[in-house]
């Protein structure tokens, strides 16, 4: 049994589709704006994708590779491991949208299948507006946003 | 016009605003829906969500059939941290209690 929500949020940043690709898909950038998580993947379908707090620090995150189409689309599930409740549920399914439009590259997050009564869904519209703006910031000025309080 | 212009377009109509705070509640909403808890005509709303979606505080995503609209809010949030990071906590902190003071004469 799963719950029908969806969250999309999307965001317009000034920097080619591969940058953003890139940021979403290597370390050295993760570590700067997705709360200092390190990302790990081969990238390709059915491969596992974890984020962890250090290069060998535990996993927050993991999930599996549904589809990678670099630099345009990138869809995964997530399992969050960071909350005991949480990492009981089933996984839930992140997808990448990549656009090229007007010289900016479009980047939405559409956020869905989570588990029915979901612990994870309650902190979606926080985490993700904030991620996405430190992303931003960071192609843009080459200076994530300040770690979050919350 | 610029991006930022259009989110304060956006947001400067009382319509636009109740349409923002239907989503909030309950987001993914087809036209169909949102017409049923909102007190303008179909047209008007038609109308409020392409302006909406300009501004990017609404992006929308077909559901089978069904266009479904989401809120969101990462054009506010640019727009705070664009405006509240210039203006300081501590410049903030004397204009709220200069108003509080100032207000609080009017009342005596």
């Amino acid at each position: 049994m799963s719950s029908n929500s969806t969250y999309i949020y999307e965001t317009y940043i000034r920097a080619p589709a591969e940058r953003v690709w890139q940021a979403l898909t290597s370390a050295e950038f993760t570590c700067q704006y997705f709360h200092a998580t390190h990302v790990e993947s081969t990238w390709e379908q059915g491969a596992p994708i974890r984020y962890k707090y250090a290069p060998d620090g535990d996993v927050a995150v993991e999930g599996e590779v549904l589809e990678a189409q670099p630099p345009n689309k990138l869809a995964i599930t997530w399992h969050v491991l960071y909350n005991e409740d949480a990492a009981r549920e089933t996984p839930s399914r992140v997808t990448f949208e990549i656009e090229t439009l007007d010289q900016q590259t479009r980047l939405r997050i559409v956020h869905d299948r989570f588990a029915e009564g979901s612990v994870v869904l309650p902190e979606i519209s926080q985490g993700w507006p904030w991620i996405l703006s430190s992303l931003k910031s960071l192609l843009e000025t080459g200076e994530a946003l300040p770690p979050a309080t919350a | 016009m610029f991006a930022m212009d259009l989110v304060f377009k956006a947001l400067a109509d009382h319509n636009r605003r109740v349409i923002l705070d239907r989503l909030f509640e309950h987001d993914g909403q087809s036209l169909q829906e949102l017409c049923r808890h909102v007190e303008f005509s179909r047209q008007g709303l038609s109308k409020h969500l392409a302006l909406l979606e300009e501004a990017g505080l609404v992006v929308s995503q077909f559901q089978g059939r069904e266009k479904k609209h989401f809120l969101n809010p990462i054009p506010i949030q640019n727009v705070a941290e664009r405006w509240l990071a210039k203006y300081s906590d501590a410049q903030l902190t004397a204009i709220t209690a200069l108003k509080g003071a100032l207000e609080e004469q009017d009342h005596e």
